[in-house]
């Protein structure tokens, strides 16, 4: 069945594989309608028992598509998207399919109603997979691609980056915003979606951006005017005297002091005549490359002059400066990066981003700041104009590993969704006696970045690596040196203290220690007596029980979701290491993606087999229909398994066969993420059944790896084989990249990613230059309709 | 955007007539200056909880044998009866109180949530997406009728209904403004309070100055986008539409904002740290301190309250254990069945609400006080269950409703689903939109299977009506 699916064509689309238009409503073409059907649907949607009680037989009986939009709008979304009919009754060719499809569209859009709804379902991250697979990859498509020409509200990250670097106010501490800038809230948010968030087309600003848009503006022209506005103040009536100031508690008067004003701004506010042209284009350039990282339009500097002097002539420079300033701030160039193509479009009608829009384009697809000086100039100088300039552009920013890319991680986080694994609560009480859950999530997240990261710069099979990997890290920095490092350091300070009387010491450790504890490694920096006493027992039971001590004293409760136990862990000093073999295997296997997919007291195999069936297998699944009253019975005596077994009714099945054979396997591990070979009934300690992980793979497009699977990590094994889990890899990347889903005009640059990872080795590197030197990214084109 | 409605708002904001007068002349002197009641403007709270109402818990323990036919129509006086324990905080206000069972809505999507359906009677949205937007939710039609600088407040606990963020604003998926468009919502108490009551704290001569120059700023915005709109692409004008649009909103509230001043320095609460408070009860109950606050000084006449999410846990109501959603799927939490946690949860919402509808009754308002003129709705999103099947769609409603619905303190339940004059809730808005003077035929789309077995289902239901 899925070789029908999701053959439709969205305005946009423009592309055309039938050659029939069934525009005009003739009888005959009612007739083919009709007969559509009635072999195809009618048979069980009929009468009083029809299923899901949509009764078809009048509507085909006298076919009036404005009668009925609503209904034909249904009849539309199901066919289009393959879900009707089901897997199990007959199927109607492609083709057929495909001219029915354009028939109920044209005809839709006759009335007025149009399939304004499907269209929009297809700007969503989530019906990203309505997009036939095949065709996107059967080679069959060969249409130059491009992107819309678009604006892209800036994002969160981009935006937290600018706070970071100051907005004129200074950096902050430890990575942290500047404290003048506390009061500074994030304007941009993006829709909480499970999956690749960052949409060009669905990202809008509305009141509420505005609204804060509005506040920071205020509060950062405020800051940044304040020092020149005290002076001005000072000049005319004089330094407030001490006696007037607030005082600290010692009495001495508290005088507030301001970062200093930039002087582009301070000369107008200080001098008593009207601004200067040039002081005023003065001005509007260092706000621009203050709140936009860029510099003005010559239209944009004549622009903010006339409002300017507007301003002023409404009240005097001063306040006119700190309004326009605002302005500048609140800017549809502060909200948008704007993509919108220049110079003569080609015969495709497409226009290549403007050198300086590339800039951007580049900089902000793998880090979440502005372009580097190198970009820059290179778009200055005329040397960002072709695939190649973008290529080596790329390869650059790829390959330097002073320049911090964050972007590429994240697209990991969004791509699997570990991430959320301490968004799910968890009964502290079951994690175990004695045992704190608090911060056990956040560090298994931290772990499987560190297995990311080594997967993606190793750069070798990395998509086939991060499914199947045995090896991973625990507790580990992923830099092998540095545990070496820490590990000499543990020694040393354990064979000081370990003669010395450390559980006699107070809080204040003996200075004659404490000295020497610094002295060791910048770790020790605060040895007080707790700090000691808490490394020397942890030392102390390695010593006595032979392992290898971890690099952190405290916090090892993680280590149980691992199956493994504070007294018996020897921490491999280099890692990633062979954890438990034929059991445990790549991300999906990890904790914290088995957290992050699990529900308060259960497994979600549900959410699991949706996962791997839409991420991997490049697959839909219906929505949850309104009659499902979707609740699994509490039977302590049974296995979650056995408890689903109610989806096994027909009318639940025909979409549970999608996830729960794919999700099952999991059961090799209860809802924390450990691994069990039989489980623990409900509310009866103590008494176990085997666990059932087997589960049944269907849906790789290849029959040597469908079929039965004993266990999870055999499952994925066959899965991380499969062409088409690699291609719908590549799939997501791509609405990374580009920030929306692919069309089949994509077909191409898809094509091309995935040709480019499986050349050269798997290459994560490879693959994402190929996307970001693609036709799609390159070139724009703008859509009128 | 449309002329029409740029003109609407302009004139709006320009007008001096009763609507936006009369919170100005202070409503004891409103009603002897002879500004009719008629004239008072209509106030509506909609307070949206998740995971559905279990009709059957709102049923009192003495009328339960003559609503055990879900066939027939009741209408009884609450008066006579004591309310479940549930809703017994709303026992001092009975009188106002009314429980509207029996209305189904089945042309919106079931499951966790109906999403803009709940609000706007139609089917939209999936697991996660909260879908189409395919006209102004019920809500906000009401607000279109009873303007006020705000014309439409969004408060919210947390967002979508899956949703983990409690912060900043929120985009629920419930109510919208019009097509396409969806209202914000604000989650930090904190960042509302200065947004509602902010502009109206200092007055001095460089504010004043400041606040003519904003002016002039907004119009310069305003011209701005629009030169640089007729320069992009169609979809993006589309996107830029919305920014201008909310230039526009500003502008049209700053001029009345001004008007509105002394009436908001009186009855803004005074800002103090319970309005940064983290846990959801206190945060809800600073929800309500602002909303009522908001109503009293006449900067909004329309308030949505995204109660809680589904991932929202009530640990302050020793419901620690499980949060919403576990409850839903009943769980057992904290020892409580989910019947019993589900009304313990119910219970301290109605304390919420019964605390602003005395506020409310605190203050005089015409010949009356001002929760005569008020309509505080509490519903679900998820109609009648965790995984709600719509086929109930439970109702409470607190107010004097401006005397224009035959409801208050009453316990009305309509034929069930199927049966001869059963309604839907897509009758029940239209019947709140013509009682306040959108003679709307009918709002929302139909029931196709009602529609299919020759079941009237368009109109407003008249008994409910006054007059």
């Amino acid at each position: 069945m899925f070789q029908f699916r999701f053959i439709f064509y969205i305005a946009i689309l423009a592309t055309t594989v039938s050659g029939l238009p069934l525009v005009a409503q003739s009888k005959s073409e009612l007739q083919i309608v009709s007969r559509f059907m009635e072999t195809y649907c009618v048979k069980c949607h009929r009468g009083k028992s029809a299923e899901g009680e949509v009764d078809l037989q009048l509507l085909v009986s006298k076919i009036r598509v404005e009668k009925n939009v609503e209904t034909w709008q249904k009849i539309l979304n199901e066919l289009a998207t393959g879900v009707m009919p089901p897997e199990d009754e007959k199927q109607p060719s492609r083709a057929d399919r495909t001219k029915l499809v354009s028939w109920i569209k044209a005809e839709l859009k006759k009335t007025g109603h149009g399939d304004s709804e499907f269209q929009r379902k297809l700007l969503y991250p989530e019906y990203g997979n309505l997009i036939s697979h095949d065709l996107l990859f059967d080679g069959s498509i060969n249409q130059p691609a491009w992107s819309p020409s678009r604006l892209w509200k800036r994002n969160p990250n981009q935006f937290n980056d600018l706070v970071r670097r100051g907005m004129g106010l200074g950096r902050g501490r430890h990575g942290r915003p500047h404290q003048r800038l506390a009061k500074i809230k994030q304007p941009f948010t993006i829709e909480e979606t499970a999956g690749i968030s960052d949409y060009a087309a669905i990202a809008i600003a509305d009141s509420a951006t505005l609204g804060t848009l509005m506040r920071n503006a205020t509060t950062i022209v405020d800051q940044l005017l304040a020092d020149a506005f005290q002076k001005q103040h000072e000049k005319i009536h004089g330094r407030i005297p001490d006696d007037q100031l607030p005082k600290d508690r010692r009495g001495r008067p508290i005088r507030k002091r301001y970062q200093k004003t930039p002087p582009a701004f301070a000369v107008i506010i200080s001098q008593d005549k009207k601004p200067t042209d040039q002081q005023i284009d003065a001005a509007t350039t260092h706000m621009f490359q203050t709140v936009i990282d860029d510099n003005p339009t010559a239209a944009e500097t004549v622009k903010y002059r006339k409002l300017m002097r507007s301003l002023i002539a409404e009240s005097d420079a001063d306040e006119a400066l700190r309004m326009t300033l605002i302005a500048i701030a609140i800017s549809p160039r502060a909200i948008f990066r704007s993509e919108i193509g220049y110079g003569p479009a080609d015969q495709h009608g497409r226009q290549i981003l403007s050198p300086a829009d590339l800039a951007f384009a580049i900089s902000y697809a793998l880090t979440d700041t502005k372009p580097d000086k190198q970009l820059l100039t290179a778009a200055r100088e005329g040397r960002l104009k072709t695939r190649e300039d973008v290529r080596r552009e790329v390869a650059r920013i790829w390959d330097d590993p002073a320049i911090d890319k964050p972007r590429i991680l994240r697209f990991f986080h969004e791509f699997f969704g570990y991430t959320n694994a301490p968004k799910v609560f968890k009964d502290g009480a079951r994690f175990g006696r004695g045992k704190d859950y608090r911060r056990v999530p956040e560090k298994l997240v931290t772990d499987a970045d560190t297995l990311v990261n080594y997967i993606v710069k190793n750069d070798k099979q990395v998509f086939y690596e991060l499914l199947t990997t045995e090896k991973y890290f625990v507790g580990h920095s992923g830099d092998n040196q540095r545990e070496k490092q820490t590990n000499e350091h543990l020694k040393k300070f354990y064979q000081y203290f370990k003669d010395k009387p450390w559980k006699e010491f107070p809080y204040a450790t003996p200075p004659e220690h404490a000295k020497y504890a610094r002295s060791i490694a910048k770790m020790f920096s605060h040895p007080n007596g707790n700090v000691i006493k808490g490394w020397m027992r942890y030392l102390t039971m390695c010593d006595k029980n032979g392992i290898t001590p971890m690099p952190t004293a405290r916090q090892h409760d993680f280590l149980i979701l691992y199956n493994l136990k504070r007294e018996t862990f020897d921490f491999p000093l280099e890692q990633p290491f062979a954890l438990a073999p034929g059991k445990r295997a790549g991300i999906l296997m990890h904790p914290a993606w088995l957290l992050a997919h699990s529900v308060n007291l259960d497994n979600d195999p549900i959410r699991r087999g949706k996962w791997i069936r839409e991420r991997l297998l490049a697959d839909t699944v219906p929505e949850l229909p309104i009659t499902v009253d979707a609740s699994i019975p509490e039977a302590p005596e049974q296995s979650l398994r056995e408890r689903f077994a109610v989806t096994r009714e027909k009318q639940c099945w025909r979409c549970h066969v999608k996830m729960n054979p794919l999700g099952m396997p999991f059961e090799a591990f209860d809802d924390f993420g450990r691994h069990r070979d039989r489980f623990e009934k409900l509310h009866a300690k103590g008494k176990t059944k085997p666990v059932d992980a087997s589960g049944f793979l269907k849906g790789t497009g290849n029959q040597k790896l469908d079929g039965p699977a004993e266990n999870p990590v055999e499952m994925i094994r066959r899965i991380a084989k499969s062409d088409r889990a690699r291609q719908s890899f590549v799939r997501h990347a791509f609405r990374y990249w580009m920030g929306r889903n692919e069309m089949l005009f994509d077909s191409r640059t898809l094509r091309n990613a995935d040709q480019a990872y499986t050349e050269n080795n798997g290459s994560f590197r490879a693959l994402v230059i190929s996307l970001l030197t693609s036709d799609s990214f390159i070139y724009r084109k703008r859509i009128e309709k | 955007m449309s002329n029409s409605r740029r003109s609407f708002l302009k004139g709006i904001s320009l007008s001096s007539g009763g609507v936006l007068l009369s919170p100005m002349l202070g409503r004891f002197a409103a009603h002897a200056a002879g500004v009719p009641m008629e004239k008072m403007p209509k106030r509506f709270v909609f307070i949206v909880k998740s995971s559905g109402i279990i009709p059957e818990r709102l049923e009192p323990e003495s009328l339960r044998k003559k609503l055990a036919d879900k066939s027939v129509y009741v209408n009884e006086p609450l008066a006579k009866h004591k309310l479940p324990d549930s809703l017994s905080p709303l026992e001092p206000v009975k009188k106002y109180t009314s429980i509207i069972q029996g209305l189904s809505g089945k042309m919106c999507k079931g499951g966790h949530s109906s999403w803009f359906g709940a609000l706007g009677v139609y089917k939209t949205g999936g697991e996660h997406n909260s879908g189409v937007i395919l006209r102004a939710t019920v809500d906000h039609e009401l607000a279109k009728l009873n303007p006020a600088p705000f014309v439409h407040v969004g408060l919210a606990l947390r967002g979508k209904v899956m949703g983990k963020e409690t912060e900043g604003t929120l985009y629920p998926g419930i109510t919208a403004l019009g097509k396409g468009r969806e209202l914000p919502f604000q989650a930090s108490p904190d960042m509302a309070y200065e947004q509602l009551f902010g502009s109206a704290i200092t007055n001095t001569d460089r504010a004043k100055m400041r606040n003519r120059l904003k002016g002039k700023l907004l119009d310069f915005m305003v011209d701005d986008i629009k030169t640089l709109q007729r320069k992009l692409p169609r979809f993006e004008r589309e996107k830029m539409e919305h920014y201008l649009h909310a230039f526009e909103e500003l502008q049209v509230r700053r001029q009345r904002l001004g008007k509105l001043s002394e009436q908001i320095k009186k009855h803004a609460p005074e800002f103090s740290d319970r309005f940064s408070a983290k846990n959801p009860t206190s945060r809800q109950s600073a929800h309500f301190d602002l909303i009522a606050a908001a109503l009293i000084s006449g900067i909004t006449n329309v308030v949505t309250m995204r109660l809680d999410n589904i991932s929202t846990n009530y640990g302050d109501l020793g419901l620690s254990d499980k949060n919403v959603h576990g409850i839903g799927h009943g769980e057992i939490c904290n020892g409580k069945t989910p019947e019993q946690a589900r009304d313990i949860i119910r219970k301290h919402h109605a304390k919420l609400i019964v605390d602003l509808a005395k506020k409310l009754q605190a203050m005089p308002e015409g010949s009356g006080n001002m929760l005569d003129n008020t309509m505080i709705v509490y519903m679900s999103d998820a109609a009648n269950k965790h995984h709600a099947d719509n086929h109930q769609w439970p109702f409470i409603v607190v107010g004097g409703c401006a005397n224009k619905l035959n409801i208050a303190g009453r316990y009305i339940q309509f034929p069930e689903y199927g049966a001869t004059n059963h309604h839907t809730i897509g009758n029940w808005y239209t019947t709140i939109l013509n009682a306040f003077g959108n003679r709307i035929e009918h709002y929302g789309n139909l029931d196709l299977n009602l529609q299919k077995n020759g079941v009237k289902q368009t109109g407003a239901i008249g008994e409910l009506l006054t007059g």
